[in-house]
């Protein structure tokens, strides 16, 4: 977790906006894991989160003079670099993961079966590189900003308050996002589940 | 408490977020609502599946030293974007102001070798060149700046500013 809290990222970015190189670097240095989380959730592809990344802290360089309020940085920096991964996303389509019927039943049916089950489900390790791999399909499946809140808060285990922030949004809305990409989530599952009985039983 | 207020607080109940109170709150609310606690369940049950499955998000090493080498690499530019008021104070009005006097010379020239429209010639091409042309400003203005910035270094530049 990043210790610093983002208001107190304003006397550094004043200085850096004066043009000081060292107070650039430790903002970078502070700043860019939050920033990787969400550049890797909006691209999924960890090489082109790095690109993106970079860039932003390019742009950010040649514009921070015109950064206006300073206590701001972090909201300000994020802006910049969900508009270089929306660059990058546009020029070449998202790299799919896999798309979901690339993925074969019997990689799905434990995550499914898992993902739909009705009653509580006590915490169960999952290592299998298989049952990853399809939850990442299923993942891919759900519209870019249901899949960004979820990965952050549940993954990345950002608050409420700072998902809001790297996301440009008010809390409410991190709120809605949450439950609807879980109700998605659990509807896409139930239906996949239903699809594979139906299939199990013509093969059966 | 009841199902409605429960709905947008299972999630934080979920990652132990709530405080004693409200907690405790929820707690005697699902032990006597199915809805809820399926509710519950749910949220831990995706996020289980979901932490199992999709690695967390940690900046490789080195990433913020290349970033940080990058921008100073790519410099710094003038102003992204300048404002109107930027764009025709203070240094805008004596470039509009050359741009007429060249106009005016031109205007003075042309007749003698074009008869045919000699009045509007040449003004039109002040009015293009002193007012319009915040292309042709912009540009003097970087070049300008860059020079600026070239002869002072960045941060003397800055400072100037």
């Amino acid at each position: 977790m990043n210790a610093e809290r983002s208001e107190d990222l304003g006397p550094l970015a004043e200085r850096a906006a004066r043009g000081e190189q060292a107070a650039f670097s430790e903002l970078v240095v502070k700043t860019q894991r939050r920033i990787y989380q969400l550049v890797l959730r909006l691209v999924s592809v960890r090489s082109d989160a790095e690109d993106v990344v970079q860039e932003t802290y390019v742009r950010s360089w040649q514009s921070l003079e015109s950064l206006r309020d300073p206590s701001a940085v972090m909201g300000w920096l994020c802006r910049i670099a969900r508009n270089v991964a929306h660059d990058r996303m546009r020029q070449r389509k998202r790299r799919r993961i896999e798309s979901l019927d690339q993925v074969n039943d019997a990689q799905l049916t434990p995550l499914v079966e898992r993902l739909a089950a009705e009653g509580p489900d006590p915490e169960q390790h999952i290592s299998d590189a298989k049952l990853a791999h399809a939850t990442a399909a299923l993942l891919d499946d759900l519209p870019d900003k249901y899949r960004v809140a979820l990965t952050l808060r549940e993954v990345d285990e950002l608050s409420y308050e700072e998902i809001a922030e790297v996301v440009g949004c008010a809390v409410g809305t991190v709120e809605s996002r949450l439950h609807r990409a879980r109700k998605i989530l659990t509807r896409k599952a139930q239906r996949l589940a239903r699809e594979i009985d139906v299939a199990r039983a013509k093969g059966a | 408490m009841n199902c409605k207020n429960i709905a947008t607080l299972v999630d934080r109940y979920a990652h132990q977020e709530l405080d004693e109170e409200t907690r405790r709150a929820v707690d005697a609310h699902l032990d006597g609502c199915d809805a809820c606690r399926a509710e519950l369940a749910g949220v831990t049950r995706i996020g289980a599946v979901l932490r199992a499955a999709v690695e967390p998000a940690e900046p490789p090493a080195g990433l913020a030293e290349h970033s940080a080498r990058a921008a100073f690499v790519a410099g710094r530019r003038p102003r992204a974007r300048p404002s109107l008021l930027d764009r025709l104070l203070p240094v805008a009005w004596p470039t509009a102001l050359a741009s007429a006097a060249t106009a005016a010379l031109l205007w003075f020239a042309v007749p003698a070798a074009s008869a045919k429209s000699p009045t509007w010639g040449g003004t039109i091409e002040a009015a293009s060149l002193g007012l319009g042309a915040s292309g042709g400003e912009t540009a003097e203005l970087t070049v300008a700046t860059e020079l600026m910035a070239a002869t002072l270094g960045d941060q003397d530049w800055q400072e100037v500013k």
